[in-house]
C-alpha cells in the first residue's frame, strides 16, 4: 500500500473511531493513538524516508491536512461529549423543587416595634429628632412640671403606679418634654418613643404600653401648624383619603387642647363595633404647650410658643393589623408574632 | 354625666335633633358618649283603678281584673300577684305599645277574654327589672296619659365632662353651653320666693379658710312624708340617683340642676352653733351610708356643740340626716376647698356626687342661687315655710381673679387664624365673657378654668369651630440630631438578633418576686417594688430580662412548640445610692433545633451547642466593634455550672452566655436544653470602638501549614492560644482551630487540637522552603512554652 493509501486508511479509521467514542476519556485515548508522539500518524510518516525527495513535500502536506482534519473532528466531538457528560451529571443532581425549604425560620420585629419605627420615621421625615427618657420618673417630671399639681383632678386621668421609693412609673412620655426643654434651648423639635405605665387592664388597656410624644417649640409656632403636622401623620399612616377631625379637649399641659380622630378604618365612618358606632377613632391628644409648662422650664412664654402631642402605639397597631385584644402583644405567642412580617411602608419610601 | 333632654329643654330651646345636638356638642369639646331614646315606642298607656279581682276558673296563677279608666271599664287577665282592689296601675289597652315594641291586642287567656295588660316599670322602659305591677300614687288621675304624666319618653345624653369643666356637671351648666353653641337664649332658673318667714338659723363659725362661703337657711314643712312628684323622681332616676324622700330628693335635684351641692340637716338634731373646723385626732362619724368613719386629723367637718355632723363637701352624718319624717330643716349651701375635699374623698374612698363637684371648683356666686332654687321647690312641692338665707365668708379665703389679659392679635397668632374681632367677641359673649381694652372678664362659674389668654383662644376656637383653623406644616427648618450611642445600640442589637433568626418579643417591665426564686437568685435589696401593683405577678421592676424570656419560652413549651428562638431588648431597673438606675439590656433565648430539616444533613446542621451560643455573642460584640473580649467560666447560679461563661471587656462584666441551669428551666416547664445570651447594652455602648482605621493587607499569595497538637485532656484552650501568641512568627497573618478531637485512638488522657497557620509576606511571595523553615522553628519554640506532642 502506498503511503497515500496508508494515510487515507488511517484517516478513515480515526474518523470512525472518533465518531464511535462514547466518553471524553475514550476520545483522549484515540487522540493519543493517532496523533500522539508515538501515534499511528507518526508511524506512517516514518515511511517517508523511503520516498523520492520530490514526493516528500506532497505527502507531508497531505499528512498535515489529515492531521488538521482529525484534530478538528476530535475537537468537535470532545465539546459535544463534554456537554453530554455535564448534562448527565446535572441530571443526577435533580431535586424535587416542591419539597419543603430548609431554614425558613425568620426573626421578625415585634408588631409594636414595627409600628413604633414607622411612626418615628414619619415624624423624622418632618424634622423631629428622637429623644428618650427614663421609665421611672419623679412626681415632679411626670406631673408637677406639666401643670398637674398634687390633688389636681386631672390626676384621675392617670392610674399611676407608685414605687416604694416615692417615684412613679411614668404615665406618659410627656416628662421627656420637660427634660429636653431644661437641657436645650429652642428651637426644639423632638419625638419621644417609649414605654409608659398605668394600673389598668382589659381588652384595650395594658398596665404597660407604648407612646410616642412630639414637641415643637420655637418662635411663632401655631395651632394651625399642629393641625398640619398631625394631619400629615395620620394621612401618611392611615391613607391620604381618610378624614381627620380635631375636637376640643383638655390636658393640663396644653392650652388650647385637642383630641384628634381619624375616620374609622373598618367602617369608613358608617359606624361599627371598632369605632363604637361613632364612625371615628380617637388617635391622638395634643395642644399648644401651656404657658405654665414654659414657666417651669424657665422659658419666657411671651417669646416662644409650641405644640405637643401624644399617641398610643398599641392602638395604632391594633387598628393597622385588626388585632382585637391588646393582650396579644404581651403574650408573645409565636402564632401571633409570626404574622407580622412586612417592612413598614414608611421605611421603604413607598408613597401611599 | 347624664342629661335628660326634657330637663335641658326647661332652660334652652333645642330646635335640632338629639343626634345633631350630639355632633355639635362634641365639636365644641363636650364629648357625647351616648344618646339613649327612652320610651320612644311607648303609646296608649293610661292610669286605671282596679275595681274588681276574680279568680280565673281554669288557671291558678291568673286573675281576672276589672279596670276603670274614668270612662270605661276593661276586663284584663293578669298573672300579677301584687295587685289589690283600689290600686291605681298603668294599663296598656288594645292598640298600646310597650317599651320593647310589643303591640297590645285583645285576646283570650285560657278561655277568658282580656283587653289589655297591667304594666310593670320594666314594661314601661323605666327599669331593667321590677317586682310586679307598678302601683301608682292614689292621687293619680284616672285615664291620664302615663307617658306624659310620668315622663316616660325622653332622650338622655351621656356626656363626658373634662376635669376643667366642673361648671358643666349640671343641667343648667350644660343648658348654658348648649345655648352658646346653638346661639339660643338661656332661660333663668325659677326660684322666686314671695314670702319669707322669720326662721332663725344657728350661728355659723368659719374657723378654717378651707370653707370660704357658708350659706344657711331654715325650712319648715307643714306636713311630713310628702311624696316626691313622679316627674322629679323620674329625672333623678334618669341621672342615676334614687328617690329617697322629698327633702333629700330636692337637695339632690338642685345639685344635679345647678351643680351646687346642698346639705340638709334635721334641725331637731342640731344644737347650738355650727363650726366649720378641722377634725381633731380621733374624730369618728357615722355617715349616711351607715359606715362609721375614723376621720383623719385635719379633715374639714361641720360640727355642732355635741360633735361632728358632716364631712364637709362629702357626706353628712346619719344622726342629723333628714328623712321623710323631718319637719324642720337647716339647708347648707357652702363652698369648700377643692383640694381638701378631693384629698378627704380619696382617703376615705367616698367619691360622692357632691365631692366630685367640689373638687373641680364651684361657681363661687352659686350658693345663694342654689339655696333659693331649693327653697322654691320646697314651697311649691310641699307648701314649706322658708326663712331668709344667712351667709358667712371666711376673711382669709382666697378669691379668684376674674380679669385676664386679652388680645385679638395674640389669639389669632397662637391659633394661626384670621378670625375677625367681631366673631371672636360674639363667641366669648355667648359664654358670658366680656372683652374690653386689653383684658377679658370671666364669669364666676368659669373662674377656675379660664386663667390665661390661651384659655380664651380655646373658647373662641371651639365655638367658631376647630375645623376653621387652617392646616399647614411648619416652614422653619430645625436640624435633626443623630441618635445617642445607646439609642443606636438598641436598634443595632435588634437588627442583629432578627438577622440571626430570633423573633423579637415584648414583655412587661414588671415581674414577680417569685421569678427571682425560680431563677435561683435571692431577691436583691436594690430591687424596685411597686406600691400599688395590679397583681403580685407584676409587682417588682425587673432586674434582668431572663425571667421574662423564660416565661415566653414556657408558654410555648406548654403548647407543644418544639423549638424557639426569641430575643428582647429592654430596660432593667435597680436602686442605687444616687437614685433609680436603668440599663438597656439584650437577652436572647433558644431551645430545640434551629430549623426543621427533612434530611439527615439538614437535621445535623440545625443542632446547636455552647460554641453556637458563644459564636452568637462574639458576632454580636464584633458587630459593636468590641475585639478584646474575655470569656470566663460563669459564676451565676441561673446558668449551667460547667457550660456557661461570663463576658468581660477590660475586666468589666458585659454579659453572660451558656446553657441555663436545668433547675431554672424546669420551673418554667422547659424539659429540653435552653441556651441564653445576655448582654448589657448600656455597658457595651460605652466601650464601643469609635472610628475605624484602615489596615493594609498583603496582595501576595498565602500558604497554609497545619499542626495537630496532642495535649492533656484538661488542657484549657485559652492557654494554648496564649502560648501561640507568645511565639507566633510575624509571617503568620491568621491562624485558627479547625479540628478539636477526643477519641479512643488518642488514649483516655489526651485530646488533639489541629490548627491551620496562614503564612504570608507583605513584600513578596514566600517559597515553600522558607515557610517550612519558619513553621518548624515556630513549632519548636511553641513546645518550649507549652509541652505538647505532634500528631
Amino acid at each position: 500500500m502506498s503511503l497515500v493509501d496508508q494515510l487515507q486508511t488511517l484517516k478513515n479509521k480515526a474518523f470512525s473511531d472518533i465518531q464511535q467514542a462514547v466518553s471524553t476519556q475514550a476520545l483522549e485515548e484515540i487522540r493519543v493513538e493517532f496523533l500522539g508522539k508515538k501515534g499511528l500518524l507518526t508511524e506512517v510518516l516514518k515511511g517517508m524516508a523511503t520516498l523520492d525527495v520530490a514526493q516528500r513535500p506532497l505527502i507531508g502536506q497531505a499528512a498535515n491536512e489529515i492531521k488538521t482534519e482529525i484534530q478538528a473532528l476530535y475537537q468537535e466531538r470532545v465539546t459535544g461529549l463534554q456537554r453530554q457528560e455535564r448534562d448527565a451529571r446535572l441530571r443526577e443532581e435533580a431535586v424535587d423543587v416542591s419539597l419543603p425549604g430548609h431554614g425558613t425560620d425568620l426573626g421578625l420585629r415585634h408588631p409594636l416595634n414595627q409600628v413604633l419605627l414607622e411612626v418615628t420615621a414619619i415624624f423624622q421625615n418632618l424634622g423631629f429628632s428622637v429623644q428618650e427618657g427614663p421609665d421611672v420618673e419623679s412626681d415632679y417630671y411626670n406631673f408637677e412640671a406639666l401643670n398637674i399639681p398634687k390633688d389636681h383632678p386631672a390626676r384621675d386621668m392617670h392610674d399611676t403606679f407608685y414605687l416604694k421609693n416615692g417615684d412613679v412609673l411614668r404615665t406618659h412620655t410627656s416628662p421627656v418634654q420637660i427634660r429636653t426643654m431644661t437641657q436645650q434651648t429652642p428651637p426644639i423639635r423632638i419625638i419621644v418613643p417609649g414605654k409608659v405605665y398605668r394600673c389598668d387592664t382589659d381588652v384595650t388597656h395594658s398596665p404597660m404600653f407604648h407612646q410616642v410624644e412630639g414637641l415643637y417649640v420655637d418662635k411663632d409656632v401655631t395651632f394651625s401648624q399642629l393641625k398640619g403636622t398631625l394631619s400629615h401623620f395620620l394621612k401618611t399612616f392611615f391613607g391620604k383619603d381618610k378624614k381627620v377631625r380635631f375636637r376640643p379637649s383638655y390636658f393640663p399641659f396644653t392650652e388650647p387642647s385637642t383630641e384628634v380622630d381619624v375616620e374609622c378604618v373598618k367602617c369608613e365612618g358608617h359606624g361599627c363595633n371598632v369605632c363604637k358606632r361613632s364612625g371615628w377613632l380617637e388617635i391622638l391628644g395634643a395642644g399648644m404647650v401651656n404657658r405654665k409648662v414654659f414657666d417651669s422650664v424657665g422659658y419666657d412664654p411671651d417669646q416662644v410658643t409650641g405644640f405637643a402631642f401624644g399617641l398610643g402605639i398599641e392602638r395604632l397597631a391594633m387598628l393597622k393589623f385588626g388585632i382585637p385584644d391588646i393582650r396579644f402583644f404581651y403574650e408573645n405567642d409565636k402564632r401571633f408574632l409570626g404574622q407580622f412580617g412586612c417592612v413598614p411602608k414608611a421605611l421603604t419610601g413607598e408613597i401611599k | 354625666m347624664k342629661y335628660p333632654l326634657s330637663w335641658l329643654s326647661d332652660y334652652v330651646d333645642i330646635p335640632c335633633s338629639p343626634e345633631e345636638l350630639a355632633i355639635r356638642l362634641t365639636a365644641a369639646g363636650l364629648e357625647v358618649e351616648g344618646v339613649s331614646h327612652l320610651g320612644r315606642e311607648l303609646t296608649g298607656i293610661v292610669a286605671g283603678r282596679i275595681v274588681d279581682i276574680a279568680k280565673h276558673p281554669d288557671a291558678d296563677r291568673l286573675q281576672i281584673t276589672q279596670i276603670a279608666d274614668g270612662q270605661n271599664t276593661h276586663q284584663i287577665v293578669t298573672g300579677a300577684q301584687n295587685i289589690f282592689v283600689g290600686a291605681i296601675v298603668p294599663v296598656s289597652l288594645p292598640g298600646a305599645v310597650l317599651a320593647n315594641g310589643l303591640k297590645i291586642k285583645s285576646s283570650k287567656l285560657r278561655g277568658v277574654p282580656s283587653h289589655g295588660m297591667l304594666c310593670s316599670q320594666t314594661e314601661l322602659g323605666m327599669t331593667d327589672t321590677s317586682e310586679g305591677i307598678w302601683i301608682l300614687d292614689e292621687k293619680t288621675p284616672l285615664g291620664v296619659d302615663m307617658v306624659a304624666h310620668a315622663g316616660l319618653r325622653d332622650v338622655v345624653f351621656e356626656i363626658g365632662i373634662l376635669p376643667n369643666r366642673g361648671d358643666c356637671l349640671s343641667i343648667y351648666g350644660m343648658a348654658r353651653e348648649i345655648a352658646a353653641v346653638l346661639k339660643r337664649p338661656l332661660r333663668p332658673l325659677e326660684s322666686a320666693l314671695t314670702t319669707l318667714s322669720d326662721l332663725v338659723v344657728p350661728e355659723v363659725v368659719l374657723s378654717d379658710a378651707r370653707c370660704s362661703t357658708y350659706v344657711a337657711r331654715r325650712i319648715q314643712l307643714p306636713r311630713t312624708n310628702t311624696k316626691t312628684p313622679l316627674w322629679m323622681q323620674r329625672r333623678l332616676v334618669l341621672c342615676g340617683l334614687r328617690s329617697l324622700s322629698l327633702p333629700v330628693d330636692i337637695t339632690n335635684y338642685v345639685l344635679l340642676e345647678t351643680g351646687q351641692p346642698l346639705h340638709a340637716f334635721d334641725m331637731a338634731n342640731v344644737s347650738g352653733e355650727l363650726h366649720v373646723v378641722a377634725a381633731a385626732p380621733g374624730t369618728m362619724l357615722q355617715t349616711l351610708d351607715e359606715q362609721v368613719q375614723a376621720l383623719p386629723p385635719g379633715t374639714l367637718i361641720i360640727a355642732d356643740d355635741h360633735g361632728p355632723l358632716a364631712i364637709a363637701g362629702i357626706m353628712g352624718g346619719l344622726g342629723s340626716s333628714v328623712t321623710g319624717a323631718t319637719s324642720d330643716i337647716l339647708l347648707e349651701a357652702a363652698i369648700f376647698d377643692p383640694v381638701s375635699v378631693r384629698r378627704t374623698g380619696v382617703t376615705l374612698g367616698l367619691r360622692t356626687e357632691s365631692a366630685i363637684r367640689f373638687e373641680k371648683g364651684l361657681d363661687f356666686e352659686g350658693t345663694e342661687k342654689a339655696s333659693d332654687r331649693a327653697a322654691y321647690l320646697f314651697v311649691t312641692l310641699a307648701g314649706a315655710h322658708v326663712g331668709k338665707t344667712q351667709s358667712w365668708q371666711h376673711p382669709e379665703a382666697l378669691s379668684l381673679a376674674r380679669k385676664i389679659p386679652f388680645s385679638f392679635e395674640k389669639i389669632n397668632g397662637l391659633l394661626g387664624t384670621t378670625f375677625s374681632h367681631g366673631e371672636m367677641q360674639a363667641a366669648l359673649a355667648a359664654l358670658g365673657i366680656a372683652v374690653s381694652e386689653g383684658h377679658a372678664s370671666v364669669p364666676s362659674w368659669r373662674a377656675h378654668d379660664l386663667v390665661d389668654w390661651p384659655c380664651l383662644a380655646e373658647e373662641i376656637a371651639r365655638l367658631l369651630g376647630y375645623d376653621r383653623i387652617p392646616e399647614i406644616l411648619p416652614d422653619r427648618w430645625v436640624p435633626l440630631y443623630p441618635p445617642s450611642p445607646l439609642q443606636a445600640a438598641v436598634t443595632d442589637a435588634e437588627s442583629f438578633w432578627i438577622s440571626r433568626g430570633y423573633q423579637q418579643v415584648c414583655t412587661f417591665s414588671m415581674i414577680s418576686p417569685e421569678d427571682f426564686k425560680k431563677t435561683r437568685i435571692s431577691l436583691p435589696s436594690d430591687a424596685l417594688h411597686i406600691r400599688n401593683p395590679l397583681t403580685p405577678e407584676a409587682s417588682v421592676l425587673r432586674r434582668y430580662l431572663m425571667p421574662s424570656l423564660l416565661e415566653v419560652a414556657g408558654h410555648h413549651a406548654k403548647r407543644q412548640v418544639s423549638s424557639l428562638r426569641i430575643f428582647e431588648v429592654g430596660k432593667v431597673f435597680w436602686l442605687s445610692e444616687s437614685g433609680v438606675q436603668e440599663n438597656q439590656v439584650s437577652g436572647a433565648l433558644l431551645y430545640g433545633p434551629l430549623t426543621q430539616g427533612h434530611t439527615p444533613n439538614q437535621r445535623e446542621s440545625a443542632t446547636w451547642d455552647f460554641a453556637y451560643l458563644k459564636g452568637n455573642a462574639e458576632a454580636f460584640l464584633r458587630d459593636f466593634g468590641l475585639g478584646k473580649v474575655a470569656f470566663k467560666a460563669s459564676r451565676y447560679p441561673q446558668y449551667h455550672p460547667y457550660a456557661s461563661a461570663d463576658i468581660f471587656v477590660s475586666d468589666v462584666l458585659i454579659g453572660n452566655v451558656g446553657y441555663l441551669h436545668p433547675d431554672v428551666t424546669e420551673t418554667y416547664g422547659l424539659e429540653q436544653r435552653v441556651g441564653y445570651v445576655g448582654l448589657n447594652l448600656t455597658a457595651i455602648a460605652k466601650y464601643q470602638e469609635q472610628g475605624v482605621r484602615f489596615a493594609p493587607f498583603s496582595r501576595h499569595p498565602s500558604t497554609r501549614r497545619d499542626a495537630a497538637m496532642l495535649v492533656a485532656k484538661d488542657q484549657p484552650y485559652d492557654e494554648i492560644e496564649a502560648a501561640i501568641a507568645q511565639v507566633l512568627p510575624k509571617e503568620v497573618v491568621d491562624y485558627y482551630l479547625f479540628d478539636a478531637y477526643e477519641g479512643a485512638s488518642l488514649g483516655a488522657e489526651k485530646k488533639s487540637f489541629a490548627f491551620a497557620f496562614v503564612y504570608q509576606n507583605t513584600e513578596k511571595t514566600m517559597s515553600d522552603d522558607e515557610v517550612n523553615g519558619i513553621h518548624e522553628n515556630f513549632l519548636q519554640q511553641l513546645q518550649t512554652v507549652l509541652p505538647f506532642g505532634l500528631r
